[in-house]
């Protein structure tokens, strides 16, 4: 069976939601606006369910009740929670305080991440092995070569002189066939989710060719 | 042709079309497993290598819209783990894919998945902090915040990350991997993903990735049934409906290549400001 | 909250963060868990914040009869069937039945539609960006082109030849071109990173 439905009440209206999107392709835009403005409201309040029910009862709420003296940490905690849901009624310098939190550690991950996590062990897989057969050496040095073009054309800023101009204009013509061979493996993943849907209008609700 | 035509007409011929193909399921020898054999192998060669009922972290963070993409493959590769008596521990740091981390799990509970092989470590917010804490976990550390069951994480043989979501594999290479050493980190993404995740693969940073319906398929092919075949989704996407719309798209772009003659006009000089 | 405080508070969270990045000490680790744990807390609240922003905004609108009232009704009515059936008295929360029958019947089936029309919609995108004559366009969709007539299924030698144009195309040129990006990338956030981190604006340079 495609898709998640278990019983046949979730099939029909799984079926009818499907349609309701597809309706979108011949010109039915209400109906799909609406369907639009649904999903929309059921992921929000799924993130609003889940962060309730599984992160702030279980982790902060929960143990203190149990021991409300014992973790004085989970106050902070609970305090945090408490500030930033209503960040958009607090004053200013108050909800400033969680959103200096978030910034401070995105700033952190983030250069922790791109120096360890990528640009370091990027740089090393660009470096070419020797002591592999001819055929693999030569695709190497050819990826090589496109990645450090690519670089060039992707930081530089206004490139002078003709050298300069000539990677640099390279490397974007090759930044642009880079995402227009993966604008084709798109096309083929997309096809693949639509297919997906319409074998499950035509399979498990129309029941044709199981 | 009129706008009209255009606009509904074509969309609507190219649906009617697949919905053809998908009925009749014309069986013309096609398959969708050969375009990219390779990933499929060093997935495989990376299972073989874990320890006997090895402990596996589950990243479980698709998205709603591609995860159709990867479903088939993704299931296979549970039931293939649970077949090899891996314990499995899910857990998300979004809500799509906590909500579809739920609807698997309680699939696996329905189609009769060994009982105690799948723990629920539920949703943790946060991205990168969530990935910092699992890390701690693995490597280890008593998280300052987190479900009960992340104290378990120690001796963790191997994290799958399905991506789709912003927290695919590059944050779980970029977050988790400094801070757990040793810990190989296997992937399965859509198509969408190819740009920030192959290079990862290429790197070796990601022992294994799965990262387009025909690696998938590869997988799904080379992956015998094993005790729990309820489980996997072998049936793939019809390979003819795939050959119709990719033969619809060809024409489509090719038409558009040649019409009004901009492939001439990518030919001409390009006059100088 | 004088005007300093805020960015000493980021550059100290952000000095703390990294500092346990690379340097092995329990206490720094200690000090970070709590760090990391203040930031999972913040995105629990953010996470109840956009819920309550969300529900109060399309209610004021509701009540107003300003914008799409139809729209408005199907944003809450979906987040109260959600709500309703996870934190209603005795629900299991997500693993709820109830709340699973929501994502079967709706979440998933309207999120996965909508990225299977996406296919006829890159489509048209690329096929205007063609005709619209750019060179980078028709570059991008001569490539996108070679790309679909590779991916075929088709068996026989002819499918072999073509799964291989497909593989080492992805394997060379792509992961070469989609490395340098990722390199360029990495380096455009580290920089932006470290400005945030020390505080530093156009005014400092």
């Amino acid at each position: 069976m495609n898709g998640l439905a278990t019983d046949a009440s979730a099939t029909a209206i799984a079926a009818l939601a499907t349609v309701a999107v597809l309706g979108g392709l011949l010109g039915e835009r209400r109906v799909f606006g609406w369907t639009q403005h649904l999903f929309a409201g059921l992921l929000t309040g799924y993130l609003v369910l889940i962060a309730v029910r599984e992160v702030v009862v279980p982790w902060l709420v929960t143990p203190l009740i149990a021991d409300p003296a014992g973790r004085p940490e989970l106050w902070i905690g609970l305090a945090m929670v408490a500030i930033t849901a209503l960040s958009p009624w607090l004053p200013r310098a108050l909800a400033a305080v969680p959103v200096s939190i978030m910034v401070g550690s995105l700033a952190a991950f983030g250069l922790g991440g791109a120096l360890v996590g990528t640009l370091l062990p990027q740089a090393a897989a660009t470096v070419v092995a020797g002591g592999e057969p001819f055929g693999v050496t030569l695709a190497a040095v050819v990826s090589a070569a496109i990645t450090v073009l690519v670089l060039v054309g992707f930081l530089h800023g206004v490139p002078r002189g003709r050298a300069s101009l000539v990677a640099t204009s390279a490397g974007r013509w090759l930044m642009v066939a880079g995402i227009g061979g993966w604008l084709g493996y798109l096309l083929y993943a997309r096809l693949v989710l639509l297919i997906d849907r319409i074998a499950f209008l035509v399979g498990d609700v129309a029941g044709i060719g199981r | 042709m009129s706008e009209r035509l255009a606009r509904f007409g074509l969309p609507l011929a190219v649906v009617g079309l697949l919905a053809l193909v998908v009925a009749v399921g014309p069986n013309l020898g096609l398959r969708i497993a050969g375009s990219d054999p390779a990933p499929a192998g060093r997935l495989i060669e990376v299972l073989d290598r874990l320890p006997a009922d090895p402990a596996v972290l589950v990243g479980f963070d698709p998205d709603l819209g591609t995860y159709p993409e990867l479903r088939p493959t993704v299931r296979t590769l549970v039931a293939d783990l649970l077949d090899r008596g891996a314990g499995l521990s899910f857990v998300s740091m979004t809500p799509e894919g906590r909500a579809l981390a739920v609807a698997e799990m309680a699939r696996l509970d329905r189609l009769g998945a060994p009982r105690g092989s799948v723990t629920d470590l539920g949703f943790i917010p946060g991205a990168e902090a969530a990935l910092v804490s699992l890390a701690g976990a693995i490597s280890g550390q008593r998280p300052a915040a987190g479900p009960p069951g992340l104290d378990e994480l120690d001796g963790t043989d191997l994290a799958v990350v399905v991506g789709g979501n912003d927290l695919g594999p590059r944050s779980w290479v970029e977050q988790v991997a400094p801070r757990a050493a040793g810990l190989q980190i296997v992937a399965v993404t859509p198509t969408v993903l190819l740009p920030e995740v192959e290079p990862y693969r290429a790197s070796g940073q990601l022992a294994a990735l799965l990262t387009t319906p025909g690696q998938g398929a590869a997988f799904r092919e080379r992956t015998p049934a094993g005790s729990f075949p309820a489980l996997a989704e072998r049936a793939g996407p019809s390979p003819a409906a795939i050959a119709a719309g990719l033969l619809v798209a060809a024409v489509w772009l090719a038409s558009a290549l040649l019409a009004g003659g901009p492939a001439r006009r990518l030919l001409r000089p390009t006059a100088r400001r | 909250m004088r005007r300093a405080t805020i960015p000493a508070l980021v550059i100290a969270v952000g000095l703390l963060l990294f500092a346990d990045l690379l340097v092995v000490n329990p206490a720094l680790g200690d000090l970070a868990g709590v760090a990391v744990a203040a930031v999972i807390a913040v995105a629990a609240g953010a996470a109840i914040a956009t819920g309550t922003t969300l529900a109060v905004r399309r209610g004021l609108d509701l009540w107003r009869r300003r914008g799409d009232p139809v729209g408005a009704l199907a944003v809450l009515l979906g987040m109260a069937a959600v709500l309703v059936a996870g934190l209603r008295p005795g629900s299991a929360g997500a693993a709820d039945p109830a709340v699973g029958w929501i994502v079967a019947a709706l979440i998933a089936p309207i999120g996965a539609t909508l990225f299977g029309l996406l296919f006829l919609a890159t489509l048209s995108a690329a096929r205007r960006s063609a005709i619209r004559g750019g060179r980078e366009g028709l570059v991008l969709v001569a490539a996108a082109l070679v790309l679909v007539v590779a991916l075929l299924p088709i068996g026989g030698p002819l499918g072999t030849a073509l799964s291989g144009v497909a593989s080492w195309t992805l394997s060379v040129p792509i992961a070469g071109v989609f490395r340098g990006i990722l390199i360029g990338i990495a380096i455009t956030a580290a920089i932006l990173a470290t400005r945030t981190m020390f505080g530093i604006g156009p005014a400092d340079e």
